[in-house]
């Protein structure tokens, strides 16, 4: 009986991955092999109830809302330049270094993360004042593309963050206590960035200007520092709505929003169009989210009553294996998924399996999501699909993509001393909560 | 064909409605917060209301998502297929979509009815009818399919290109 | 060989769904495995709203749920657990037991679902935990509260906001002084998820009391097609829940009155004097009562009845009941410590 269905859940498995392989769009391929697996393993009359009643208890929720707001609020800050000023005062700050250009660039996409919760609109958006600036200074292809491709991450992981919230919602942990986790793992991968940038430029020859530039006084410092203060005040409000107690990270990003509104309407331009623009984005986009996260739930019930996830918690715990190395072996799933799958998708793919086992084993869930966004954001730079190297190549043509991969070699190699570093010391993500 | 396009057209047009949804959200949101802030007076519904605009966003949306091909989709193994092949992919996975979302079509609506019929509520602080919601998901879905089967004829007959030119482009993903 | 499908939504840690898990283990037992359930806890097949609609279209086989609050418009009568009645849990166990055996309407609100109602077990007191004492209903004048449904009314009642917020964000919320309180809060929930950490005071309001019941139930056509012998074996296990939930449950309020103290709470528990809690009763008594007769009047004209006699017979219970409230116990843990 037991052995029928567990056979039946990697049937539903296999069915899903070759609807995915064949091209049907992920959130179809979700709904269709979850369909046919409740066909398969329910009575009809629970079939038709499951089936009518899903989608709306799977959207249902207050606690949703935020990520329209947030996903409004990242193209409002796009709209009203935030990036390119972000850009400039990093420039004054750091751009004298060995490397200073591809150090600016990190620091850039760091400040533009606090106001957006998207890697690919954080990359989109900082590829396109850096990488021209970047190539006309004499960095090489990879270096340009890599640094901005890998920084764009930070956009997830940097509060807010549209992924971090995906996970809140497929795992129900705390917004909140997820956002807090992000900030210290971002800086500090921000700051190895920069080192690893440092030392590439002094030791590859060709990658870039590797002597110092011309220093800037304090003045301009200053200077160049009051003109980002568009992210300092978005990152005040959202984060100041939730730590000081005014509201929910729903609230907080209704917020940010509104704040954020409020620039574009202050910068000029044709603002009408801009916010309509804005709203129409997010409507296109927190409809194609919601159809993958009430297929990813769908699939997830159907492989529920196949018992596959259930038995998979029974079978991992009983090897009583140490929380750490159980931690890293449930992150290999997404480092390989990562070379294929966009980060939403693996995780809504992988947590109805994977997060039992996390619970089951006490692993930190508020950790683990900081781990499963760093993982998942790995694959966002490396071939076959790397969703922020694309975009870096939409955004400026002149890249080669072969480059852009090669360049963000040692970015990963960074990202996956990061994982061990969150993975030894808990803290560096858990410390501010 | 001109038929076929104004579908998509219509599609597109409900889904920028939607995004409507987002900008009333966010105002019914800071009206809530500074009332049970400044004032000890929350918006009265101010959850139930948000909760609304989120099914409105969300399911309206859909169609435009697909005419506009914002879904999500894997395309290591399709990108390697000739201009042929290509077709009957896009022809198959169309014509999968259309099945499985008809049938999840189907059971909504049917739920949608019994629960207007029943005038279905929730009881939070105050009565709020939920009926109107399951109406417009079900609506939302419907449009789906008939995106879908717009789609579906309009590739076999005039091509993919032509299907879905002069129709808005999203980046959809996070 | 019967399989029957349970789904639940209630915390894993909850009386109510360890006793579910004890009476299908039960059941399993004494059928010799005759009946076999197959389990969906916390969610995991249905949410909250959907768990007794699914009953009633037989999406499951047994289910517990709490349909008065998430599908009010069948379940009106089940509301008959209102807040400021009893502090008494297992006068509520059976004195509820009692009304619907007696009660027509109520038997038919489960009846006219294709639903048969098995039992029906209080959650813990409820009160209100905040930044405040909550002394008389007046200190509530002017305050934001997380409340839902009935403790919502008696909030406002006393000129505060009710505001309807999710349990964590309220927690949330509470700890950050968006709000100033939050009530319907079963006090074994609120020692689990940490609400003694984030409020100065935990007011039992007037002896708000039990305000809730957890309602578990069977798909009468489920239960209609098992051979007489199991549901004999249903039946016979399905009367002793009841009595085995007043064993438990001033162990399981004693459990979490010795969390609240171990993890060192600096929470000062108010308690109301006899003479608060009589000023709080002429407040919200006739309230409830009014409230309940205006929710019944979709489908009976009784409603101020069925009320007088569900608290007729908790008044029957309540001299011999055992319960000792959770703040109650946690008081007197702490006296003794
Ligand atoms: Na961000
Ligand atoms: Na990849």
């Amino acid at each position: 009986m037991q052995s029928i269905d567990l056979a039946l859940g990697f049937g539903l498995l296999g069915g899903m991955l070759i609807l995915l392989l064949i091209g049907l769009p992920i959130a179809y391929s979700l709904l269709t092999a979850g369909l046919v697996g409740l066909i398969l393993t329910r009575p009809w009359m629970a079939v038709e109830f499951l089936v009518s009643t899903f989608p709306y208890s799977a959207s249902a929720n207050l606690a949703y809302v935020v990520l329209p707001l947030f996903l409004f609020m990242g193209h409002m800050s796009f709209s009203a330049g935030i990036a390119h000023r972000a850009f400039d005062s990093a420039r004054v700050w750091v751009g004298a270094l060995p490397g200073g250009m591809a150090i600016a660039t990190v620091f850039a996409c760091a400040g533009f993360a606090a106001v957006s919760g998207s890697s690919l609109a954080t990359s989109a958006t900082v590829a396109q004042v850096a990488v021209p600036r970047m190539l006309k200074e004499g960095y090489s292809h990879a270096i340009s593309a890599g640094s901005v491709a890998a920084a764009g991450t930070l956009g997830v992981l940097i509060p807010p963050s549209g992924l971090l919230i995906v996970y809140a919602i497929a795992t129900e942990t705390s917004v909140p206590d997820l956002f807090l986790a992000g900030i210290v793992p971002g800086i500090l991968t921000a700051v190895l960035y920069a080192i690893m940038l440092f030392g590439w430029v002094k030791l590859v020859p060709g990658a870039g200007p590797s002597v110092r530039g011309q220093r800037t006084t304090m003045g301009e410092k200053m200077r160049a520092a009051f003109q980002s203060w568009e992210i300092l005040l978005l990152f005040l409000i959202v984060m100041g709505t939730i730590y000081l107690g005014i509201g929910t990270a729903t609230e907080a990003a209704a917020f940010g929003a509104a704040g954020a509104v409020l620039i574009v309407a202050l910068r000029g331009g044709n603002r009408r169009a801009i916010i309509w623009r804005g709203l129409v984005d997010t409507g296109v986009t927190t409809s194609s989210v919601f159809l993958l996260i009430i297929g990813a739930g769908f699939f997830g019930l159907a492989l529920t009553t196949t018992q596959v996830p259930q038995q998979l918690t029974l079978w991992l715990t009983q090897f009583d294996l140490p929380k750490w190395q159980l931690t890293l072996l449930l992150l290999l799933p997404y480092l390989f998924l990562g070379f294929f799958v966009d980060a939403i998708t693996m995780m809504l793919l992988t947590l109805p399996i994977i997060f039992p086992v996390v619970l089951a084993a006490g692993i930190n869930p508020i950790l683990f999501g900081i781990l499963v966004t760093k993982c998942a954001e790995i694959g966002a730079i490396t071939p076959p699909v790397g969703l922020n190297i694309f975009v870096v190549k939409n955004t400026v043509p002149e890249i080669d993509v072969m480059h852009a991969f090669k360049g963000a070699i040692p970015f990963v190699v960074v990202e996956l001393i990061i994982i061990g570093l969150l993975v030894a010391f808990n803290d560096i993500a858990l410390i501010l909560i | 064909m001109k038929f076929f396009h104004a579908i998509s057209r219509f599609s597109v047009a409900v889904g920028s409605l939607s995004g409507l949804a987002t900008g009333i959200m966010m105002v019914v949101i800071l009206v809530d917060v500074i009332g049970r802030a400044f004032f000890a007076a929350p918006l009265p519904l101010a959850t139930e209301i948000s909760v609304m605009l989120l099914i409105v966003k969300v399911f309206l949306g859909m169609a435009g998502a697909q005419a506009t091909d914002s879904n999500f989709q894997v395309t290591v193994l399709t990108d390697q297929l000739s201009t042929r092949l290509r077709h009957f992919q896009r022809l198959l996975t169309l014509l999968i979509a259309l099945l499985g979302i008809s049938l999840i079509t189907w059971f909504a609506a049917k739920y949608a009815i019994s629960s207007t019929q029943k005038g279905e509520m929730s009881f939070g602080v105050h009565p709020w009818p939920i009926w109107p919601e399951r109406i417009i998901l079900a609506a939302g879905l419907v449009l789906l399919v008939v995106q879908l089967a717009v789609d579906l004829i309009g590739t076999m007959i005039w091509g993919e290109a032509k299907m879905k030119a002069g129709l808005p482009d999203h980046s959809g993903a996070i | 060989e019967t399989k029957l499908v349970y789904a639940g939504y209630i915390s894993e840690r909850s009386i109510a769904t360890t006793l579910d898990t004890w009476f299908m283990d039960q059941v399993e037992a004494r059928s010799g495995g005759d009946i076999k359930f197959e389990r969906y806890y916390g969610g995991a097949l249905m949410k909250a709203p959907d768990i007794y609609p699914g009953l009633a279209q037989g999406a499951v086989d047994f289910a517990t749920g709490t349909p008065q609050a998430y599908n009010p418009k069948d379940y009106p009568l089940s509301n008959v657990v209102l807040p400021w009645i009893t502090e008494k849990a297992d006068a509520v166990v059976y004195a509820f037991r009692d009304l619907y055996e007696g009660n027509a309407d109520l038997q038919k609100e489960f009846s006219s679902q294709g639903v048969k109602m098995m039992w029906a077990l209080p959650f813990p007191d409820g009160g209100i935990w905040g930044s405040f004492p909550v002394r008389m209903p007046e200190d509530m004048n002017g305050k934001r509260i997380r409340a839902v449904a009935a403790i919502a009314w008696g909030v406002e009642a006393g000129g505060g906001s009710p505001v309807p917020m999710s349990f964590a964000d309220a927690v949330e919320a509470v700890n950050r002084n968006a709000l100033d309180a939050m009530a319907n809060t079963p006090f074994d929930s609120a020692v689990n998820n940490g609400v003694p950490k984030v409020v100065a005071y935990a007011s039992d309001a007037g002896r708000l009391g039990i305000n809730s019941v957890s309602i578990a139930s069977l798909n009468q056509a489920s239960y209609d097609r098992l051979s007489d012998a199991q549901k004999a074996v249903i039946n016979e296990v399905a009367a002793e829940v009841p009595g085995r939930y007043v064993e438990l449950i001033n162990a399981s309020m004693s459990k979490a009155a010795e969390r609240f103290l171990e993890e060192g709470a600096e929470t000062e528990v108010i308690l109301a004097t006899d003479e608060e809690a009589a000023k709080w009763q002429e407040v919200m008594g006739p309230l409830m009562r009014s409230k309940y007769i205006e929710m019944a009047s979709s489908v009976t004209e009784n409603g101020g009845a069925i009320y007088d006699q569900f608290v007729e017979l908790v008044r029957k219970y309540e001299p011999e009941a055992v319960y000792t409230p959770g703040l109650a116990t946690y008081v007197k843990l702490k006296a003794g410590h």
